[in-house]
């Protein structure tokens, strides 16, 4: 499913160059859950952001089903993020002026499906994490594991076969932490691949497969569960 | 798509109503501004002649003596002509078309119960050639017959507006009423609509943009026996003693014009050659005596700019407008930016979704569209508004929003405020979307 040989990342600001990741090598298969942990600033997100196509890489190979994204322009790139990548973030990063049926259309709409195609995923979608009733209402009218519940079934509508989130149940308690857990072990195990950032112990602990990442680089990886 | 775009734009329109108020404002000043001074020089620049205006030639003459070396416009012929030369123009045995042109004022009587005489009216002394030359629509009637041009009579011909405020009707053709004195009797020969070109080109000595055009038109033929002073300019280039009306005919004072309809090269050139030789003819008789006598015929595209119908001014005020256009729309740029800016995250949410940068820049450019549109629009309207300030400030009809103008002004602004929009779009969908996802 995906595959990085190499990959190094560099932010150059005025005053330093930050390596965030250095010769990061790693490959995820179709249908794993992989948890990422590693200290604060160690390039976790840096990662996540290349996997997901929205950041570029300097240097090293990245291959997402099969595909060398280097040579994919911003058009292609965004078509394939639409296609087979959801998002999920730790500030859930839902747009508060537009209902929860309105934000659970967004990678619809760029996606071209028609309005009853976009209308019957967007209320599966919603059922699915419980908040069909909720439609119409605003995101600030939920509580925060109720918006990150809206925001994995934005990333659902779009049926992706790849989930990337960061640190998705880091601003909620551990209650909802654990509903949302569970919300995406069940996605996985209708075979969404999925890479979460985390950095609760316990809930790398149920993933099968858990990398810790230091210093921009892999520094272990510990397979916890038989993949499914 | 673009519905989604519109969408969303006019949500984030009313999400942030101050902000885009002052947008839509800025562009709104601009576009009323410059639509105002652009719809004022266009009707300025209008040549009402249409397709006549390269046949319809005014007759100019360097008729003056004392061996100047020029006297007048700066060509060297003054804009008007003596009365003995126009005499001499019209009555030259040619067939050109043609009439002369002087403005009167007059006394005119109603004939309606309770309505005093009036001396609002002017009126002017022309050939009946005039009425084709000049393509004066007549409703009733026509110009008075040919031998009326040779033989004077008391005819006129008048508009509708004239006739019912005489005759309380609008087919007042063959009645008589009262006029210049307000004893002597004049008949009824045609009834026009109205008759206003604007410029007033076939008579520049008296305004360029009357409000009102003429009411009266009666026979040039009546001058001699009539002696009716002129309105408007006379002017000469000696001393002269002058007591009365007789003078001022024999005088070297110019105070009239001359027409000619010349359709072709041929008639141009016969025209020209005409002028030469009756330029010489006067010189034989002592007048004409400066350095450079001749003659000249301008067509009234020419004439209208030898005329200076439009000055420097109106052109330096249109220029000073659209750099006020150009003020309003950087201020926009900066506007919008603020604007945009509040959507960075949204940006980088819809990004990480998968909208390319294409469909950022596209979103944003709608809405940028959008606050064009309603600045357009309220830009227009400001334009009447400064175009009506215009219509009272110079007492003219003319610079009306027509529908060209509308249309012209809708586009301007959408192309204004998308010009203005590339920067900020650019700068939205150009961020790096990931910076605008970290935790808040
Ligand atoms: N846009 C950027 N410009 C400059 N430096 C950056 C940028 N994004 C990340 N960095 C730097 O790259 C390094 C890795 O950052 P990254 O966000 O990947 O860490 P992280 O592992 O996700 O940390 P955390 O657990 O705190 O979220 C950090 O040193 C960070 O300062
Ligand atoms: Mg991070």
């Amino acid at each position: 499913m995906l595959r990085m040989n190499k990959i190094s990342k560099v932010f150059s600001t005025d005053l330093i160059e930050t390596h965030a990741l250095r010769e990061f090598d790693l490959s995820v298969a179709e249908g794993e859950f992989v948890t990422v942990t590693g200290p604060s600033g160690s390039g976790k997100t840096t990662f996540l952001n290349i996997a997901g196509l929205l950041e570029t890489f300097n240097s090293g190979e990245y291959f997402l089903d099969g595909e060398d994204v280097a040579s994919l322009n911003d058009r292609q790139r965004s078509q394939l993020r639409n296609q087979k990548i959801g998002f999920i973030f730790q500030s859930f990063n839902l747009i508060p002026d537009l209902d929860l049926f309105d934000n659970v259309d967004v990678p619809l709409r760029y996606r071209g499906f028609s309005s009853a195609e976009r209308k019957k995923r967007i209320n599966y979608a919603l059922e699915r994490v419980g908040l069909a009733a909720r439609a119409k209402h605003l995101p600030s009218q939920l509580s925060g594991g109720q918006q990150q519940r809206v925001a994995i079934a934005r990333a659902l509508a779009g049926e992706p076969r790849f989930l990337l989130a960061d640190e998705p149940t880091g601003n909620l308690d551990s209650l909802m932490a654990r509903q949302v857990m569970e919300l995406l072990e069940e996605i996985n195990s209708e075979g969404t691949t999925i890479v979460m950032v985390t950095h609760d112990p316990s809930l790398a602990r149920r993933s099968q497969r858990n990398i810790q990442i230091i210093d921009g680089q892999v520094s272990d990886q510990q397979q916890l569960a038989q993949a499914v | 798509m673009f519905t989604y775009y519109c969408k969303l734009a006019w949500r984030h329109i009313l999400q942030t109503p101050a902000l885009s108020l002052l947008i839509i404002m800025a562009i709104a000043l601009g576009i009323g501004a410059s639509m105002t001074m652009i719809s004022y020089y266009k009707a300025m620049a209008h040549n009402p002649a249409g397709d006549r205006s390269d046949k319809l030639h005014a007759v100019q003459l360097a008729a003056y003596g004392n061996d100047m070396e020029t006297w007048g416009m700066s060509d060297g012929f003054p804009r008007q002509l003596t009365h003995q030369d126009v005499k001499n123009l019209r009555e030259a045995d040619l067939s050109f078309p043609s009439t002369p042109i002087y403005q009167f004022m007059t006394v005119i009587v109603s004939q309606r119960e309770g309505v005093a005489p009036s001396n609002d009216y002017a009126g002017r002394f022309v050939d009946r050639d005039f009425f084709s030359m000049f393509d004066v629509k007549f409703l009733h009637g026509g110009p008075w017959s040919e031998s009326v041009d040779e033989q004077p009579e008391n005819q006129v011909v008048i508009s509708k507006a004239l006739s019912e405020w005489i005759f309380g009707e609008v087919n007042s053709v063959g009645k008589t009423f009262a006029m210049l004195d307000g004893i002597m009797q004049f008949t009824v020969a045609g009834v026009y609509e109205e008759f206003n070109p604007q410029p007033a080109y076939y008579d520049l000595t008296t305004g360029y943009f009357p409000r009102e055009g003429a009411g009266v038109f009666a026979p040039y033929s009546l001058v001699e026996q009539l002696e009716t002073f002129p309105m408007g300019n006379i002017s000469g280039w000696q001393p002269e003693e002058v007591n009365g009306f007789k003078d001022i005919l024999k005088s070297e004072y110019v105070w009239q014009v001359f027409w000619t309809q010349l359709d072709n090269e041929a008639a141009k050139a016969q025209y020209k050659e005409f002028l030469k030789g009756y330029v010489e003819q006067q010189r034989e008789l002592g007048r004409f005596a400066n350095q450079n006598p001749r003659g000249d015929i301008k067509d009234v595209e020419t004439w209208l700019n030898y005329n200076e119908v439009i000055s420097e001014d109106n052109r330096v005020m249109v220029g000073m407008s659209l750099l006020f256009l150009l003020v309003c729309l950087v201020n926009a740029v900066g506007l919008l930016l603020a604007k945009f800016m509040r959507k960075m995250n949204e940006a980088g949410v819809r990004r990480a979704l998968g909208a390319s940068k294409g469909q950022i820049f596209s979103q944003y450019l709608v809405e940028v569209g959008m606050l064009g549109f309603f600045g357009g629009l309220v830009g227009l309207l400001l334009a009447s508004i400064g175009l009506w300030a215009v219509r009272e400030l110079y007492g003219t009809d003319i610079a009306r929003l027509d529908f060209s103008l509308f249309i012209g002004a809708l586009l301007l602004s959408l192309l204004a405020s998308l010009l203005t929009g590339i920067l900020p779009a650019l700068r939205v969908c150009n961020s790096n979307p990931s910076i605008f996802l970290k935790a808040q």
